[in-house]
């Protein structure tokens, strides 16, 4: 599904001088796989995963995604590819405050011009399927950093992307409601769904079926 | 399509509750646009009714008004006998018609009610389609009344005809008494005639066509005429037409029409022509303070963006396209602006009756401003544009914020603060500010201080405690110069004993009276002038106490007296010349007993008249106009008793501060001489002069008070600003403190910032200065395009409430505690 060569992130420094976040990368991933990319802060983790995204797009070398050559793609094209294909879960679950569940749940849905009728429809389906029905009123301020993480989850996923990208999903919560996260997401990858995710925990990283360690920008383990 | 309207809708629920939510920032925004956009609202009412809306009449831009262009006047009047040939000969009017705006003693017959003074219109046939227009009932004036002894008619105004008459259509066939005649009412004319300043009755020419007067080719009796352009012909080819005349009546006529050409104008300009000016340095000014409070709002917007990067990065992570963004962005601006223009309305609807009372009675169309559909669909304009303006430029950047990632970063980590270039763009729109409140307090200091000299520009009499009354004597009934003389003495001897009344005179052209009488003269015993080189004299017909009344001291020689007999055939009458003729044309010699030939008299064969004194010279008219000043006319007064008037101002002296007993007395001993007679307008001399002025006064009230927003809101802008950076320096303010700097040290920093911005701003405005100072010009009077005075007041006026806004967050931060403030980091 993911296949990366040469990959590089660096910025200029000056003259002739840059510095590396990430070197020489060449990764494959394939669908259905759970992935934790794990490695000390500065290793270029979520760098990695915010290219993945597409969220970042200073980067030279060759990334595929489902055989769709992105370093091919204009930012504009990028932007459609990622819409319908990756769903993205934060550390800080970066929902919009004076949103409130329902709405935050919708807003991916209306950027990717759903009809009303199939937005409600979708955002049903999701709060059912979360067991979130009856929070969907409130706003994320009234809700715990589990509750406000399961929301983040459900609105990533909301689109049914193929692919979903985590950023330390658990950074932010504390043991059962990390637990209750990643039993999430295995269950989302047991459904088929293929996820990438950044931890700096082992037991998080230990729901996937693969680890890749970074260190300094470069992959150092697999 | 609906998926648009949908998440429209979407963008517009969201902008409503961001706003409510954000209440402080929504009030101040609004508060700002509402000052903007209700200024250009209120002066765009105004322009609206003046310049823009049509004359109500039909084609009105083929509507050319005529005068005549002499080597003294510009537009003077035409002569009845110059308007018959052209008349006769003329090929690019589909009609020509003589008019001239006259006010008339009004009855509805002897016994029947007051008589009034009403507004109307003196014309040749023809009028009234020349406009377009037909009567409403009855018939119009044809050629039989132009005629000299054609049956005495009247055309009544349909406001008069409701008034007086119940709208009742048998008013056709009454007769009423107009200036001392009966006459018939032979139509109706409707309310659209606004010619004349919305005029209650029409006469016709018949009754005046034969005065020797009006046959004299070289007597100009204020009138003008009327065409409309045929089908085809351009004002230019009209103008070549009849000057071509002109030039023929040149020829025929050389001793009265020598130099004489016709001058062409469209009627619209001739009614508003002359306040486009004014009006367009309004709208200069008001755009001035729109723009000042879209930086004020742009600036509100960017800090608000500052806090909302977070919101802004999510949603673009979540699969927000930039137009996504900046759409929500915009939405919320042009939300904001169209509170900030219901305001803006709510406030014009507010403020508009202080406009209008400032407004001089006597300015064409003023009052018609109200605010209708086109003011309301410039305001829905104005709230769109402002809400682009406002909103265009800060939701490109942001949604032009560069990577994902680095916002969701930037926006995860604490102490998110500006970019450079984003500082730099709120600095530029703080000096933007300051550089147009410069160039409108700079103007409006201008204004102030040209008002200021036309105010008290030396008039050559004292004004006040004198009480004009308007009175004009119906040539029908007061046909001699006896019984003119007989009404005016018996009124003076009256009015004189009234308790209260230190003096009383007559004057057939008060100062401040919006009329003009002048005639030519000639220095008798020196070599003749050419007839297109005729000096001419500002004349005035008064009584003998006329400079008691007017405090005017007798110069030289002595003042009107007894000695001087009421003329006779034959017999030399006396006149008062003013200094400034006596030292042009008697430069070097005593004009006391000197003597001046008279084109006034009808008399060919009348002796020349003699100086008997001297007086000084006066102002009539305010200043600025085409006036004595500006055209050097010399001044002269004539005795009444020796040429009567039938229409003067009765003027009188009192030292009483309440008129209104005088009023009364005045009304009664008129009426008592003849109880047919009203009187016209009554107001005291003081409000003709400030009446004159109104304009002036209207334009600096207005100017100022834009200027005094401009301050307001760009002294708000640059409070907001420097609030904001201390806000943002909070940490490299705790981390100075910390290594020891003083609280005044980092007083002197903020401050010194923020009146850095205020300094570029301040030199940038005052190069805008200038050129407004240059575009002003024609509306100032007595001082330059650059002022050092203005220029020094504006720079004070700013630097002193800049220094008020930077001077809190200035204090503020040198209260920011080190401890709390790298903790806080």
């Amino acid at each position: 599904m993911i296949k990366l060569r040469r990959l590089e992130r660096r910025y200029s420094l000056g003259k002739e001088k840059f510095f590396y976040v990430l070197r020489d990368i060449n990764l494959d991933i394939a669908e259905g796989e759970f992935v934790s990319v794990m490695g000390p802060s500065g290793a270029g983790k979520s760098t990695l995963l915010h290219i993945l995204g597409m969220h970042d797009h200073g980067w030279q070398g060759e990334y595929s995604l489902n055989d769709t050559a992105i370093h091919h793609l204009k930012p504009k094209e990028r932007a459609t590819l990622r819409n319908e294909q990756i769903g993205f879960v934060f550390q800080q679950y970066h929902l919009l405050d004076d949103l409130t569940v329902y709405e935050n749940l919708e807003i991916p849905l209306s950027y990717r011009h759903y009809s009303k009728s199939e937005r409600a429809a979708l955002v049903a389906d999701t709060l059912d399927r979360f067991q979130i029905v009856g929070k969907k009123d409130l706003y994320p301020r009234q809700l715990s950093g589990g509750q406000q993480q399961l929301v983040g989850v459900a609105r990533a996923i909301i689109a049914e992307p193929k692919l979903l990208l985590a950023d330390e999903p658990t950074g932010n919560l504390h043991s059962s409601q990390g637990e209750e996260i990643m039993e999430l997401f295995r269950k989302l990858n047991d459904e088929g769904m293929t996820i990438v995710q950044v931890t700096h925990s082992d037991k998080s990283a230990s729901y996937g079926k693969r680890v890749i360690q970074l260190r300094d920008g470069w992959i150092v383990n697999e | 399509m609906i998926a648009e309207i949908s998440q429209m809708l979407d963008d517009i629920r969201y902008a409503v509750r961001q706003l409510v939510k954000h209440r402080s920032f929504t009030f101040i925004a609004v508060f700002a646009l509402s000052l903007g956009i209700g200024a250009n609202t209120a002066i765009f009412s105004v322009v609206n009714a003046v310049l823009l809306r049509p004359l109500p009449y039909p084609d009105p831009d083929k509507l050319i008004v005529l005068r005549e262009r002499s080597h003294i006047f510009d537009n003077g009047s035409v002569g009845y006998m110059n308007w018959l040939d052209w008349h006769a000969s003329q090929r690019s009017f589909s009609e020509l018609a003589l008019v001239r705006r006259e006010s008339f003693n009004f009855s509805l017959g002897s016994g029947l009610g007051s008589p009034e003074r009403v507004r109307g219109v003196r014309a040749s046939s023809g009028f009234l389609s020349v406009l377009g227009l037909k009567p409403k009932l009855g018939r119009d004036l044809s050629a039989v009344d132009d005629v000299a002894g054609a049956p005495n008619v009247t055309l009544i105004s349909e406001n008069l005809w409701r008034h007086d008459f119940g709208a009742s259509p048998s008013v056709l066939g009454r007769r009423v008494l107009i200036d001392g005649l009966q006459r018939e009412i032979i139509g109706v004319f409707p309310a659209q005639l606004q010619f004349g300043r919305n005029p209650d009755v029409l006469l016709p020419l018949s009754e005046i066509a034969k005065e020797p007067w009006m046959l004299k080719r070289d007597y100009h009796q204020g009138w003008a005429a009327l065409g409309r352009l045929k089908p085809g012909v351009t004002m230019s080819q009209a103008a070549s037409d009849l000057n071509a005349i002109a030039i023929d009546l040149e020829k025929k006529y050389p001793e009265s029409n020598a130099g004489r050409r016709v001058k062409m104008r469209p009627l619209f300009e001739t009614t508003v022509g002359d306040y486009r000016a004014s009006l367009n340095l309004l709208i200069g000014a008001v755009v001035c303070v729109l723009l000042i409070a879209c930086a004020n709002v742009a600036n509100l917007q960017f800090a608000r963006a500052l806090a909302r990067a977070r919101e802004i990065a999510v949603r673009s992570a979540l699969g927000a396209s930039r137009w996504s963004i900046a759409r929500q962005l915009l939405v919320e601006s042009t939300l904001l602006a169209f509170i900030g223009a219901v305001a803006g309305v709510l406030l014009t609807v507010w403020c508009m009756d202080a406009i209008l009372a400032l407004t001089p009675p006597n300015v064409p169309r003023f009052h018609q401003a109200t605010i209708d559909w086109h003011v309301l669909a410039f305001t829905t304009f104005a709230a769109v544009a402002t809400g682009v303006l406002v909103g265009v430029w800060p939701a490109w950047k942001i949604s032009h914020s560069g990577s994902i990632s680095v916002a969701l970063h930037e926006a995860g980590s604490r102490g998110s603060s500006d970019g450079l270039n984003r500082q730099r763009m709120r600095a530029g729109l703080v000096v933007m500010q300051a550089a147009l409140a410069i160039v409108l307090l700079a103007g409006a200091g201008l204004t102030l201080k040209s008002f200021w000299h036309a105010q008290n520009a030396p008039l050559g009499f004292e004004p006040h405690g004198v009480v004009n009354f308007t009175i004009s004597l119906p040539m029908a009934k007061y046909k001699t110069g006896e019984q003119r003389s007989a009404f005016w003495t018996q009124l003076l001897q009256r009015v004189q004993n009234i308790p209260g009344v230190d003096a009383a005179a007559i004057s057939s052209n008060s100062p401040f009276d919006d009329t003009e009488n002048d005639n030519f003269f000639h220095v008798t015993g020196t070599l003749p002038v050419p007839a297109d080189q005729r000096p001419t004299a500002e004349t005035s017909v008064v009584s003998p106490d006329y400079f008691r009344v007017m405090g005017m001291p007798i110069l030289r020689g002595r003042g009107f007296g007894p000695q001087d007999v009421p003329g006779e055939k034959g017999h030399s009458r006396s006149v008062i010349i003013d200094e400034s003729f006596a030292r042009k044309y008697f430069a070097g010699k005593d004009p006391i007993g000197q003597h001046i030939d008279d084109n006034d008299t009808l008399d060919e064969n009348a002796p020349p008249m003699t100086i008997v004194g001297v007086v000084p010279r006066t102002r009539n008219e305010a200043p600025g106009e085409l006036n004595v000043e500006a055209l050097h006319l010399v001044e002269e007064y004539l005795l009444a008793s020796q040429d009567p008037q039938p229409e003067s101002t009765l003027h009188v002296r009192t030292a009483l501060s309440d008129i209104a007993p005088i009023v009364a007395a005045v009304k009664r001993d008129v009426e008592s001489l003849d109880s047919d007679q009203p009187i016209g307008e009554i107001t005291t001399l003081d409000e003709a002069i400030a009446s004159s002025l109104a304009t002036r006064r209207l334009t600096m009230v207005l100017l100022g008070a834009f200027a005094v927003l401009a301050l307001v809101l760009a002294s708000v802008g640059l409070y907001g600003v420097m609030a904001l950076t201390v806000t943002q320096r909070t940490r490299e303010l705790g981390i100075r403190m910390a290594l020891g700097a003083e609280r005044t040290r980092i007083f002197k920093l903020v401050l010194g910032q923020g009146m850095s911005l205020m300094g570029i701003g301040i030199a940038i405005g005052l190069i805008g200065a200038v050129a407004a100072g240059r575009a002003l010009m024609s509306l100032l009077y007595n001082v330059g395009a650059v002022d050092a005075g203005a220029v020094l007041i504006a720079v004070f006026s700013l630097l002193a409430v800049a220094l008020i806004a930077c001077c809190v967050p200035a204090r503020r931060a040198t209260r920011v505690d080190p401890m709390v403030a790298l903790r806080t980091e």
